[in-house]
């Protein structure tokens, strides 16, 4: 979990301000991503190779 | 009482207007008063285009009566999401800071509609750059139609409450991440986010390059079949739109789905991430019935990657929406809406480790649905899982669980945003809350450029309930 000292030094390293009034918001949002990411089953998206965005269908 | 003429369907005033049975003066007028009446309640649109709609109306007219060829939207209303360009007309996104934008150019899709005789007959209101948050529109709140104080379903919050209130014959909003369904469904409409590729998005002020697509909603399946056919197609502007050839849709619509194979999606009705209201719960129960009625073969299969489809397609639009607009936030921050800033923000700082899972997530989701249609036409699943709910005046995220909730919500929609096909919502029952009758919707949806299945599945259906033809109180 990013705390919001980890937070401010990843948004100075790509320069962005955030309000302190912000802070809290972007945090979870940012955490409660991260660990949803970290739920995904890496042992299939380890393996699944591109398809292509617009196949699939009937193309002619 | 004679129905009056904006109540009703867009199939059928094109038929009269063809017939000479009515002006589209006359109905444009009937719109324009619905806007007048409806609209300071409900704050549905941006711009009302009365004067320049009017004056359409009267060119319409005089074709029909000089014998000119006419096009298949010939005469009727059509409205315009705001972050779609109207030449001369101000393009805002919602938002404060393209206020003052006014495009030189039409998008394709406007261009479309011109040349099939549709009048725009203004631009809606959306939530500020197409942010899932329903209030954060600079140009204030819109009402759900159903009960004023509920979501009217985001983003293209506008184009359902517009559409459901008779103040337009149909919509053209833009699906992300269900921005066209969940408006649908909310407000008691039909509605499709086309495949990936079919629709050109020249001319759209995106959200998502790889998710945003743009389709219309209306008040009858068949209106929104006879909306996309005319927008449909490749585009030379658009690199993305695909070389196929567009099937009649209504020729699908046949009303006989005898030999469909239909799927229910089980991880979205009883899986353990499902939490579904018992009347949305009840309107899949209904449709499996109602389905098998109609003689289609009707099972309940597993996808279990739909789970984390939510994830995929959130973590998805929030890098590819940021890196759309790359500089507003760092120079004008104090101009966005608190929430829609924060949003911005949380896609900057998402890691590009996370953003290439979510691609991967993507894939995989991708390959195990087209599995499924292998053997099925098509895959049913609530539009969402509670009907419209009641509009928070600060929601934000005050958790890191209400951040993961907010992503797990998103499943029902992002599922096939991620898969890249066509997904329509139908209304498909009712729920009681509060005194208030709210819809809820279904979702139709099929591989990539089968829109004619998803048409044919989703007006049978619709023939069968006539869930439809309630309208909401006071309209």
């Amino acid at each position: 979990m990013l705390t919001s000292r980890d937070l401010l030094s990843l948004a100075k390293a790509v320069a962005l301000d955030i309000k302190p009034e912000d802070i809290e918001d972007v945090l979870f949002g940012v955490n409660g991503l991260l660990e949803a990411i970290k739920e995904l089953p890496t042992d299939q998206i380890a393996t699944i190779e591109p398809l292509s965005t617009t196949d699939g269908g009937q193309n002619d | 009482m004679t129905n009056p003429l904006h109540r009703q369907t867009l199939t059928e005033s094109v038929r009269l207007i063809a017939q000479g049975a009515i002006s589209s003066t006359e109905l444009i007028q009937s719109y324009l008063d619905q806007i007048s009446r409806m609209n300071p309640t409900l704050n549905a649109f941006i711009t009302v285009l009365g004067e320049q709609s009017l004056k359409a109306a009267k060119s319409a007219d005089e074709a029909i009566q000089q014998d000119k060829p006419l096009g298949s939207l010939h005469g009727v209303p059509i409205a315009i999401k705001d972050q779609v360009h109207t030449a001369g007309i101000a393009t805002t996104s919602a938002s404060k800071i393209r206020a003052t934008f006014v495009p030189e150019k039409d998008a394709t899709v406007v261009e479309r509609l011109k040349k099939a005789g549709a009048i725009i007959i203004g631009k809606l209101n959306m939530t500020e750059f197409a942010m899932g948050d329903p209030i954060t529109s600079h140009y204030g709140i819109t009402h759900n139609p159903w009960e004023l104080g509920r979501d009217p379903g985001t983003s293209s919050t506008g184009a359902g409450s517009a559409t459901a209130a008779f103040m337009t014959a149909a919509s053209i909003g833009e699906d992300t991440g269900g921005s066209i369904r969940g408006p649908a469904a909310h407000c008691g409409l039909a509605g499709i986010r086309p495949s990936w590729g079919l629709v050109s998005r020249f001319g759209l002020d995106g959200a998502s390059w790889s998710l945003d697509t743009l389709g219309p909603l209306g008040r009858t399946v068949e209106d929104v079949a006879q909306v996309l056919q005319v927008i449909a197609g490749y585009d030379p502007l658009d690199p993305t739109t695909a070389q196929n050839t567009v099937p009649d849709y209504s020729s699908a619509m046949t009303g006989d789905i005898s030999e469909m194979r239909i799927a229910v999606l089980h991880e979205f009705v009883d899986g353990p991430r499902a939490k579904l209201h018992p009347a949305v719960r009840q309107s899949i129960a209904d449709a499996i019935g109602t389905f098998k009625s109609l003689g289609a073969v009707v099972d309940t299969i597993s996808i279990p990657n739909a789970n984390h489809a939510g994830t995929a397609s959130r973590t998805i639009s929030f890098v590819e929406r940021v890196s759309m607009h790359p500089d507003w936030i760092r120079e004008r921050p104090q101009d966005f809406h608190p929430n829609t800033r924060t949003a911005f923000l949380t896609g900057e700082l998402i890691p590009a480790q996370a953003y290439y899972k979510a691609q991967k997530m993507r894939d995989q989701i991708r390959s195990d649905v087209f599995a499924v249609l292998e053997n099925y036409d098509v895959i049913i699943m609530p539009t969402d899982e509670s009907p419209a709910g009641i509009m928070n005046p600060e929601p934000g995220f005050k958790t890191v669980e209400a951040a993961k909730e907010g992503l797990r919500k998103s499943m029902y929609r992002g599922l096939f945003s991620a898969v890249s096909g066509p997904a329509i919502s139908i209304p498909a029952g009712f729920a009681q809350e509060g005194g208030s009758n709210l819809p809820v919707g279904l979702q139709i949806a099929s591989m990539p450029f089968r829109e004619d299945l998803v048409f044919k599945c989703a007006h049978a259906f619709e023939q069968a309930t006539k869930w439809h033809q309630q309208d909401p109180p006071n309209c």
